[in-house]
């Protein structure tokens, strides 16, 4: 059993849903030259921008779930809905999702690496503010960029290169939704269990006190065997203490 | 100009022109079309931004609280989550036009010590400024309310001052408050007279400070009914004598 065993299965359902529609494209081995890097840090104003995703007043989501042996195909990419050169608007709604596959014993150091690392996007023409407790993503691209051809797929091939160059991860996959508000909102339920998940697992590491009866997680932690076992795991290291 | 992120903060005694000058220096500078300057209403009794004619709807003081609430209750999370959410609300408060965003302090209300907040606030606004070609402060009378608000370190300092004994006495102790260095550091520090009649008579009532001369602006008709009726003074001719003059502050200033 892993963290997120439950959560990655619905993710699939989910996708299996939205391609029923025929809202879906599977992407593998996407091969593009390496778009260029950004000099020093760099505003993209309004003016600027080509294509704003998942910006205040627009639906918008981004987390990240892990497996150890669970099913992940290394560097796929899933665009639900349009990519960047195919919308019309200047504001779309906006998913990120990515699942990672490889070694994550250290649980809580990884998910603060990986939260790290989210923000470590240096594209040029691409500016990015995330809140990683809500989960809300809102990038901008710049006019520049777009017509010279920057796209989902290209930001996607990024993010799981970048992810590939820590150890422990072997695999990656990532899931973009734009196709409208309704379907980011639809990854409510799946998100917000991911998010009291790493609370639950962040709060345990933090806080001394391991008393279930008056933990605001004690439903998560029932439901996941995993996180019982991290509980278990640092109740034992700390009587040993 | 010396490299992207520089910054200039103006302060002075009310009433001497710190706004009206710093308007008519991002009327200057966001319309050279090669840059990208960030504007910071310092003083919550300005007025920058009705003097710009801009639109402000959320203030740094309106994060800074929502920030604090959450932490209350206890929703902030770790400096990582507090500082994305600084950042990502920064975004969100930027009233943005071409070539220029303007971000206001807002009024300061007492919240017990935050300090912590505070800072990384600081660092936040730092962290913007440093994405723009050029940073505008107008601050109010006191520097160390920049230091406190704002940021702890700019390039230039600006202080202004009319030709009034008044205005030029609060220039100096703002230069010995500099000086002394517990209040905002600063690379450059020069002065502009404003409302003279006269190169002779700015330099005359500057007599005595010693500080570097930047120019001086004239007592301007044009200015003055702009001001009065509420127009942008970022839509003054660019040949009124006010717009020529920062033009050679700017010149002097190598910006
Ligand atoms: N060069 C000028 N010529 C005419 N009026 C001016 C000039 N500079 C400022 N004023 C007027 O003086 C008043 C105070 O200016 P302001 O820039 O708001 O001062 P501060 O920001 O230092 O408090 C305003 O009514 C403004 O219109
Ligand atoms: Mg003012």
């Amino acid at each position: 059993m892993g963290l997120f065993d439950k959560e990655i299965k619905e993710l699939k359902a989910y996708i299996q849903k939205k391609n029923d529609k025929g809202k879906v494209r599977k992407i593998v081995n996407f091969h593009h030259e390496d778009w260029p890097q950004k000099g020093a840090s760099e505003i993209i104003l309004k003016d600027d921008v080509g294509v704003e995703l998942g910006n205040p007043g627009n639906a918008s989501k981004c987390f990240f779930v892990w497996t150890e042996n669970g099913d992940v195909r290394d560097g796929r990419i899933t665009i639900i809905g349009p990519d960047l050169t195919e919308c019309k608007c200047e504001s779309i709604p906006f998913a990120q999702i990515l699942i990672f596959r490889g070694r994550f014993e250290d649980e809580y150091e990884r998910y603060r690496e990986l939260r790290s690392a989210q923000y470590n996007t240096n594209l040029h023409g691409y500016m990015i503010r995330i809140i990683p407790q809500r989960q809300q993503i809102w990038s901008r691209i710049s006019k520049d960029a777009l017509e010279k051809g920057f796209s989902l797929k290209i930001l996607g091939r990024y993010l799981i290169e970048k992810s590939r160059e820590m150890e422990y991860v072997d695999g990656a996959e990532v899931i973009f939704v734009t196709s409208s508000k309704e379907d980011v909102k639809e990854l409510n339920d799946i998100s917000t269990r991911v998010q009291r998940i790493f609370d639950a697992m962040n709060k345990m590491v933090e806080e001394m006190s391991l008393d279930c009866d008056t933990c605001e997680y004690n439903d998560v932690c029932y439901d996941v065997q995993e996180l019982r076992k991290i509980r278990e795991r640092l109740q034992k290291l700390r009587s040993e203490k | 100009m010396s490299g992207k992120g520089r910054t200039i903060a103006v302060c002075g005694k009310g009433g001497v022109g710190k706004t009206v000058f710093t308007a008519i220096m991002t009327k200057l500078l966001s319309s050279r079309g090669d840059m990208k300057i960030l504007v910071i209403d310092a003083d919550p009794a300005s007025g920058l931004v009705p003097t710009l004619g801009v639109k402000v709807e959320k203030t740094i003081n309106d994060i800074r609280l929502k920030i604090i609430k959450s932490i209350k209750e206890s929703k902030g999370g770790d400096k990582l989550e507090i500082s994305s959410m600084l950042d990502y609300e920064i975004l969100d408060a930027l009233a943005e036009y071409p070539g220029l965003a303007v971000l206001s302090i807002g009024r300061p209300e007492d919240e017990g010590c935050y300090c912590r907040v505070n800072d990384l606030l600081k660092d936040a606004i730092k962290l913007l400024s440093k994405s723009f070609d050029l940073t505008l402060i107008d601050g109010e009378a006191g520097i160390e309310q920049i230091n406190r608000r704002v940021m702890m370190d700019v390039d230039d300092l600006v202080i202004v001052s009319d030709t009034s004994v008044k205005g030029v006495n609060t220039m100096s102790t703002i230069l010995h408050v500099a000086k002394e260095g517990n209040a905002v550091n600063y690379s450059r520090i020069g002065a502009v007279v404003n409302k003279a009649r006269s190169e002779k008579e700015a330099k005359q009532a500057m007599d005595g400070v010693s500080i570097d001369f930047l120019g001086w602006i004239p007592e301007d008709e044009t200015v003055r009914e702009y001001d009065f009726s509420g127009k942008s003074l970022l839509e003054l001719p660019d040949d009124n004598q006010s717009v020529e003059a920062v033009k050679k502050i700017l010149e002097n200033m190598r910006v």
